[in-house]
């Protein structure tokens, strides 16, 4: 081989070659993260410098990947204006961790500044949390005032339920000792008139006598009544059963052939605790006035807004123009005080009665129970308002 | 020791609104900087690099403790007193100060100055330059909690970074 030969097989690879393998190999990292092809061959010196560049892009991009993760304590060793403005992100980043911490702590004077489109919104976030806050604080100082009047107000009324009672206390036994009295002096009476009728032969005396017995029979039943009416609304009203109720009516009367029917053995009602008297004195009524009757029967029927309860029978029934009369205190026969005292009683809890039967073919009272003043036992319980 | 002439106090500033009245209290960047680093080669050339270092570094100390007292003001808790920091250097267009970690129970802490007024916009030199500003969150940091204070600038714009970074750790008792 000539020296001319030998000459162009030792020659170094163009220096066109080397620049293009280096630039190759310095894109390719940058573009996906290592070089692939060959590298450039290069002297000693330049090798060292080509490594050190290929090694610091390569710190830069594994420190943006780290950035990028949320992992912002790495360390970047390699300094210059890249790297510098990523340490830069990465200072920023740290101190708002920091931010982010005092604002968890309570803390909502922080404020970020310099950065941007990102500083209006995360002082706006704060801004909005300082509101928030200071609104809630407000909130809580009116409840807190509004609890404090409300448990005076509580107490206040305890006091005067309490002063009230007592008052009650006192007036009920106070009418207790004076009915007490006055039926007692009323036996008396009565007695001294019976022993006097015994003596007296006289038609026109035993007449006055008569009617003096009667006015006091009658003194004597409106005390009586006092004694039901002075219990009326006293009690809180209590879900009661019609069954049981009705049942001891038939145990209540001699009722001989009269039958008394009811299909109301599942239906409670909300009621003053004198609801049995309800319909003692319905049941009272029919047997006393009925003349023809045979027959009571109770029966319950939806209405819109609540449910119709009747007592109906098939007596003489009740004259129009007393329909309404007769729940007057003082009208009927005997005391004239028991429908009275039903509708008293009903309207303790909203209920309502009326006589709506057809003269000489029985009474039927109506009861109106709105809604959530009754429900039934059996099955699915309609719902109530009331607990 | 004979009284000195240039014993620093706060009111050798003084009286700026007399004595500006028409240029008024602020100065060009540059002309700060042209002071500093003339002061920094004289004091090179006639003591050393290193002792040109710790002389601007104990000049900050006393920065540090009188901007302390005079500016930042006493008996702060901690997040109300680097707010007020931050706030005071950004209104006297020294810098903008930012808390990386806060570590009380060790005394260690990570601040950062951006556009610190000593080196933004410099050339990179390899070498970090804000002795002043080291000296400066030292002696602050002491006045504050009555610890001494080590401050060292491990990022500057003049090694390249774009961000002053200081770490600042309680000078251990041997």
């Amino acid at each position: 081989m000539s020296e001319k030969e030998e000459g162009r097989e030792a020659a170094p690879p163009d220096s066109d070659d080397r620049s293009a393998a280096i630039l190759r190999s310095i894109r390719e990292v940058m573009k996906q993260g290592s070089a692939v092809s060959p590298l450039p061959e290069l002297d000693a010196g330049n090798e060292q410098a080509f490594l050190q560049v290929i090694a610091e892009l390569t710190a830069l991009q594994q420190f943006s990947r780290s950035l990028a993760s949320g992992n912002i304590s790495e360390d970047l060793q390699i300094a210059g204006y890249m790297a510098g403005y990523l340490k830069t992100i990465q200072a920023n980043l740290l101190h708002l961790t920091w931010q982010a911490k005092m604002i968890a702590d309570g803390d909502l004077s922080q404020r970020v500044v310099f950065m941007g489109e990102f500083s209006d919104s995360f002082n706006f976030m704060v801004e909005s949390l300082q509101v928030s806050r200071n609104e809630t604080a407000a909130r809580e100082q009116d409840l807190s005032v509004a609890n404090e009047n409300l448990s005076n107000e509580v107490m206040e009324r305890e006091r005067a339920e309490n002063a009230l009672n007592q008052v009650n206390r006192k007036l009920n036994l106070l009418a207790s000792i004076t009915r007490h009295d006055i039926l007692n002096q009323l036996t008396v009476l009565l007695g001294y008139l019976d022993l006097t009728k015994e003596k007296l032969h006289d038609p026109a005396l035993l007449s006055f006598l008569e009617h003096a017995e009667v006015a006091a029979t009658s003194i004597q039943h409106q005390i009586e009544f006092t004694r039901e009416y002075q219990s009326l609304g006293v009690e809180t009203p209590t879900w009661q059963p019609l069954g049981p109720i009705i049942r001891q009516l038939k145990a209540q009367f001699n009722l001989g052939a009269i039958t008394i029917v009811e299909q109301l053995e599942d239906i409670e009602l909300f009621a003053d605790p004198l609801l049995e008297k309800v319909f003692y004195n319905l049941a009272d009524n029919a047997i006393r006035y009925g003349e023809t009757l045979t027959k009571i029967v109770f029966s319950a029927t939806p209405v819109t807004g609540g449910l119709l309860l009747t007592c109906e029978d098939d007596g003489t029934g009740v004259p129009e123009k007393d329909k309404e009369r007769i729940f007057q205190r003082g009208v009927g026969k005997h005391t004239g005080l028991g429908l009275f005292l039903v509708r008293e009683i009903l309207s303790i809890t909203g209920m309502t009665i009326s006589e709506t039967g057809i003269p000489g073919q029985g009474a039927r009272f109506e009861i109106f129970i709105p809604d959530g003043g009754f429900r039934q036992r059996t099955g699915k319980v309609t719902p109530v308002t009331r607990q | 020791m004979t009284e000195r002439r240039y014993s620093f106090s706060w009111d050798l500033l003084g009286d700026l609104d007399e004595g500006r009245p028409n240029l008024g209290k602020k100065i060009r960047l540059e002309v700060y900087r042209l002071m500093q680093y003339t002061f920094r080669d004289v004091l090179e050339q006639e003591l050393g690099t290193e002792k040109a270092d710790e002389i601007f570094y104990r000049a900050g100390m006393i920065a540090g403790t009188e901007f302390y007292r005079h500016v930042i003001g006493e008996g702060l808790e901690f997040h109300d007193f680097v707010k007020k920091l931050q706030v005071s250097l950004r209104e006297m267009d020294t810098g903008v100060l930012r808390v990386e970690k806060t570590d009380m129970e060790n005394g260690h802490f990570i601040f950062t100055v951006s556009e610190d007024a000593d080196c933004s916009g410099l050339p990179v030199l390899d070498y970090a330059v804000c002795t002043y500003d080291e000296g400066f969150i030292a002696g602050m940091m002491e006045a504050y909690t009555g610890k001494k204070f080590v401050v060292k600038e491990v990022d500057c714009w003049c090694t390249g970074d774009r961000t002053c970074r200081f770490t600042v750790d309680i000078m251990k008792t041997t």
